[in-house]
């Protein structure tokens, strides 16, 4: 049976595209209320008072609370470092840190009732200074975003192998770079959710619907907030429609909805509309970097010195872990003997900023890409080159980078073949093909510019993940995880593993994910871990399954386990297929004869086994990109002409899975470095309020995308797999802009920003 | 992103609706008629409009929808929906540029709602028929319960989203003049993603005369002020010349001179104005060949 690495198509699609998803807004219960949320119309503000008098008496209206009626504790840290100054949102207090953030909440028959209550409540804010611009956030005199605080610093950390600084003294050939990425917004289809559900008598029981990436840490949270057993709280992820990060950190929506529940001893849920998904879900990218290079003349890297501002608006819901992965990921693919990296994290009076896709991963991409192009111009090699020359070899893994991960631990790469992975690029991109039509365009109104970029990915991170496997008496094989789908196909990547193991067929192989009552322990889906976590784990409870089924189907048949072989849902003799068993028959006898009998298999009853898998170690995927575009010099309109991806993500549990997610991540970075940006002004007003102004690409606007696998596995899982779910965000905004440079070059344009607009690269007409 | 309570009126016919505008507006209602709903409903979904009552106009569309040629005349039904323009034969022979901007109006769940009368009385300044209307010098009538009226798009365009249109009145039909065989249009538009409000638009209209030099001649910019601007005049001044790279330039840069467009967030002044230049020497180009096209046949 090889059911892995077959490009099997997904098993919950027809379910979905015939409309029978089951996403947190449609579930139902009887007496259900809907939440709706007063927001803060002020980036910096203190509330004096919320006039609800009018509100009250409105028709449907349940209840409402204000700062003057509640009293919760600041939301918990997470993701705590020593370098971090922590200041987490106290859900409804009187401070409001960022226009958006919660300020009362309205329960009501329905979310119309609900808005028509919001929109007749009065709140009175005595308006505070406040800081929007990053860049001024750490300025001399800025005003303060908590005026607890005494400066808006909120961390302050660096990365140091060697001495950057000295040998960037005395390097041959120093370049200097300056940029900055702009703010995006994670915009799943589906935006937040949560329903909660309070069960009376003693022992209360609190379930929550949610539309979350982490159930078993919404429980934890629950727990604490609320007093209760890990038993008496149940989060269920049911059918979640995308989330890239936004769905990852706890929310005081979240808090508050379920508090309400308890209050009004009703179900409440509150389904985040999307002008509250742009100024309340986190953001991310935000960044500004000084950087330099040192090599030598003939192009190796002899030292990468960074500096960089990251944003972290007003709270650190997610601690510092984006600026903590780009400065770790700097060096990616390739040996830099000195590197410095120094990062300040800085509180704006903005939504809050947390891992989107990628996670500070293409701002470290960016860095290191614009450094080799810089250098590769300055001493005019090709910068298809310039990589080749300074790729960590092939023979050198694992690789210990010097730096100290995002987990504490050494940073050690463990397995990767850049150089035949950008081979691989430049060839079936057809690199020096479009080299040659680049010098041979001869318009005078446009120009064609390549871009090339390579990153590494950090992925299939701890602490661990569980699966349950059991097979049931029909013969179908349950896996139950601590992972959540919002849509990657685990329901059908898990089958695969586990199919094969078992001998069975995958359609008869069923996950279970999202339910912290399925699993007792679990983690969550990001940061590209299920395939090479969860899926080990699927695959170690799995094999221990197998062992069970041995183990009694040997006593019934009177064989050896190494006589034995499972196959379509049998276990049968070899070399003699009629002295066999079915797995459902095996499952139907381990649950033990009639009671009051003797239990005499040789396992321990039920053909059920539970693995938590627990990752040595990070396991690094790369990718690298290949970008050709075209600039009309006189609107500087942007069109791609050529995408190409090619990237290592170990072994591929099923290819038609891993190139969706490819080609999503390339969407969601052509979104970062052409379209996307979350705008403030200056005193911190959103400008970017709706999808007609904060402009997502759609299908219109994408190229065709050739994706190319490498594959070289990882030692540190079974399975060999590395994760891939944020490999394509990672070097495209990089590679889009680096063409865009390169076509544009010639008419005097720098680009020192993503995204880059038509409005930034046209070239002012000079026959005006 | 829910709309403040309403009360939604169907009314049967053209004068019921006009009859319960007067009477509703009479007694200080805020009533608003609705068509294909593509600017009214998301305005209200997010408050910013919040109107006490709606007439819904679709119950009509059996009467004032329709696409009709006569005497040198489009009449177009003002709830005649996009998709219907797009697809019609006689538009595409009456008037292509109305063909040829349908495809750059929003997606098609918008061209399927949305309606030309709707498209006028929101007059976004950015928008394709607004443009092409002011472009063609169409005319609208107007009706209220006592009488009718009969506007240009001069008359009938204030400003950002604002008409003459009383609040008692609607529009009932919207008149274009037919494209004379030998006349070439044009319009040429950017957006950052397909389907979005033009950051500029240029509309053209040209014939020729028997030397082949340049004889009727209009030229609009959409997205470069507060409303469709008509700048045929500047074109006008080159009637008798043969159409070149070098009059298009020189049309185009004049043309800029007479427009005074906004900063906003996705494009500044001087880029509104280096794209109106753009488009505006494309626009005439491309109308000019086709005029030679149409000539030659």
């Amino acid at each position: 049976m090889t059911a892995i690495g077959k490009p099997v198509k997904r098993l919950v699609d027809p379910r979905l595209l015939r409309g029978h998803g089951r996403y947190v807004a449609d579930i139902h219960r009887p007496g259900l209320l809907h939440a709706a949320f007063v927001r803060s119309v002020h980036a910096h503000a203190e509330i004096i008072g919320v006039d609800i008098s009018r509100a009250r008496g409105l028709a449907g209206v349940v209840a409402i609370w204000t700062p003057d009626e509640v009293a919760f504790s600041p939301l918990p840290l997470l993701f705590a470092h020593p370098k971090l100054d922590p200041v987490t949102q106290t859900p409804l207090g009187h401070m409001v840190h960022h226009v958006g953030e919660p300020v009362a909440i309205v329960v009501a028959t329905s979310r119309y009732r609900a808005e028509d209550a919001i929109a007749a409540i009065r709140v009175e804010y005595r308006v505070l200074s406040g800081v929007a611009f990053l860049h001024e956030a750490l300025s001399k005199g800025a005003p303060r975003v908590h005026r607890d605080r005494p400066h808006n610093l909120a961390g302050e950390f660096e990365q140091r192998v060697g001495d950057a600084q000295a040998a960037l003294r005395e390097a041959p050939v120093v370049v200097h770079d300056h940029f900055e990425v702009g703010r995006i917004s994670c915009m799943p289809i589906e935006t937040r959710g949560l329903l909660a559900e309070w069960d009376g008598g003693l022992d209360k029981h609190l379930t929550v619907y949610a539309a979350t990436q982490t159930p078993h840490m919404m429980r934890h949270i629950y727990g604490q907030y609320f007093g209760l057993e890990a038993e008496n709280v149940r989060v269920v992820a049911p059918d979640v429609g995308g989330a890239f990060g936004a769905k990852e950190p706890f929310y005081v929506e979240d808090l508050v909805v379920a508090w309400a529940a308890r209050e009004l001893s009703r179900p409440v849920v509150w389904i985040e509309d999307r002008l509250e998904h742009l100024s309340a879900a986190v953001h991310e990218r935000e960044q500004i970097h000084e950087s330099a290079m040192g090599l030598t003349r003939d192009g190796r890297i002899l030292a990468v010195h960074d500096q960089f501002l990251a944003g972290t608006g007003a709270y650190v819901p997610w601690g510092i872990i984006v600026p903590i992965i780009t400065s770790t990921l700097i060096p990616g693919t390739f040996q830099v003997p000195h590197y410095l990296c120094h990062a300040k994290v800085a509180y704006t009076n903005t939504t809050p900023l947390a891992p989107y896709r990628g996670a500070g991963r293409p701002q470290a991409a960016m860095v290191i890409n614009r450094l080799l192009d810089a250098a590769a111009l300055k001493l005019g090699l090709d910068p298809a080159e310039i990589r080749r020359r300074n790729f960590i070899p092939t023979d050198a893994f694992p690789y210990e980078t010097g730096l100290i991960s995002r987990e504490g631990s050494p940073m050690v790469i463990d397995s990767g073949d850049y150089p035949d992975l950008w081979e691989t690029l430049l060839q079936e991109g057809q690199y020096s093909y479009w080299r040659q039509r680049q010098k041979a365009l001869d318009e005078d109104d446009r120009a064609i510019g390549i871009g090339v970029a390579i990153a590494l990915e950090n992925t299939g991170m701890g602490p661990f993940e569980g699966a349950v496997v059991s097979v049931k008496e029909n013969g179908t094989v349950t896996v139950a995880t601590g992972a959540a789908s919002q849509g990657q196909g685990h329901e059908t990547s898990l089958a695969q593993i586990v199919a094969d193991v078992l001998g069975v067929r995958m359609d008869s192989v069923r996950v279970h994910e999202g339910d912290t009552d399925a699993v007792p322990l679990g983690t969550g889906t990001f940061a590209s871990r299920t395939a090479a976590i969860a899926g080990s784990a699927a695959h170690g409870a799995s094999l221990l399954v197998k062992q069970k089924i041995l183990a009694m189907a040997g006593q019934l048949l009177e064989a050896s386990a190494d006589d034995l072989d499972l196959k379509d849902g049998r276990v049968h003799v070899k070399g003699v297929p009629e002295k066999s068993l079915t797995l459902g028959d095996l499952a139907f006898m381990a649950q033990g004869p009639f009671p009051g009998s003797t239990y005499s298999w040789p396992i321990e009853p039920g053909l059920s086994a539970t693995h938590y898998f627990v990752p040595a170690g990070a396991v690094y995927s790369a990718s690298a990109h290949l970008v050709v575009v075209e600039v009309e010099k006189h609107t500087g309109q942007i069109k791609i002409l050529h995408y190409v991806s090619a990237h290592d993500c170990g072994r591929e549990i099923n290819p038609l899975i891993v190139k969706g997610q490819i080609i999503g991540g390339i969407v969601a970075g052509i979104g970062t470095a052409l379209y996307e940006e979350v705008l403030y002004d200056r005193e911190g007003q959103l400008l970017t309020n709706s999808l007609m102004d904060y402009l997502i690409p759609g299908a219109v606007e994408m190229p065709d995308i050739i994706s190319l696998s490498q594959g070289t596995p990882t030692p540190l899982n079974p399975l060999g797999v590395k994760g891939v779910g944020e490999s394509g965000a990672i070097p495209s905004p990089q590679a889009v802009s680096a063409a865009v440079q390169d076509a544009v070059r010639g008419w005097g344009i720098a680009i020192r920003r993503v995204p880059v607009h038509s409005q930034d690269v046209y070239l002012r007409d000079p026959r005006s | 992103m829910k709309p403040a309570p309403f009360d939604y009126i169907v009314p049967q016919s053209l004068e019921e609706a006009l009859g319960l505008l007067h009477d509703l507006i009479a007694q200080g209602v805020d009533v608003k008629v609705i068509a294909g709903g593509q600017s009214l409903m998301p305005l209200m979904n997010m408050r910013l409009a919040t109107p006490a009552a709606l007439i819904d106009l679709e119950s009509l569309s059996g009467e004032l929808a329709y696409i009709e040629e006569g005497n040198g005349l489009l009449r177009v039904g003002p709830l005649t929906p996009h998709y219907r323009l797009e697809e019609s034969p006689v538009i595409a022979r009456a008037c292509p540029i109305i063909t040829e901007a349908e495809a750059l109006i929003g997606h098609p769940q918008i061209r399927s709602r949305g309606t030309i009368g709707g498209s006028l009385s929101h007059a976004d300044p950015s928008a394709e028929l607004p443009l092409i209307w002011t472009l063609l010098e169409g005319r609208a009538i107007l009706a209220t319960k006592t009488g009718q009226r009969v506007l240009r798009p001069q008359e009938f365009f204030i400003s950002y989203l604002m008409t003459a249109l009383a609040p008692d009145e609607i529009i009932t039909e919207v008149q274009l003049p037919v494209a004379l065989e030998g006349v070439g249009q044009a319009l040429e538009e950017f957006s950052p993603r397909h389907g979005d409000f033009a950051l500029a638009a240029v509309a053209c209209q040209v014939s020729l005369d028997e030397a082949g030099c340049l004889r009727g001649a209009r030229l609009a910019v959409g997205g470069a002020g507060p409303t469709p601007i008509d700048v045929s005049e500047v074109l006008e001044g080159y009637r008798g010349e043969a159409v070149t790279e070098k009059l298009a330039l020189a049309v185009a840069n004049q043309m800029v001179t007479h427009l005074d467009p906004p900063d906003d967030l996705h494009a500044s002044r001087e880029y509104r104005l280096n794209l109106v230049r753009e488009l505006g020497r494309r626009a005439i180009l491309k109308s000019y060949q086709r005029c030679l096209r149409t000539t030659d046949v």
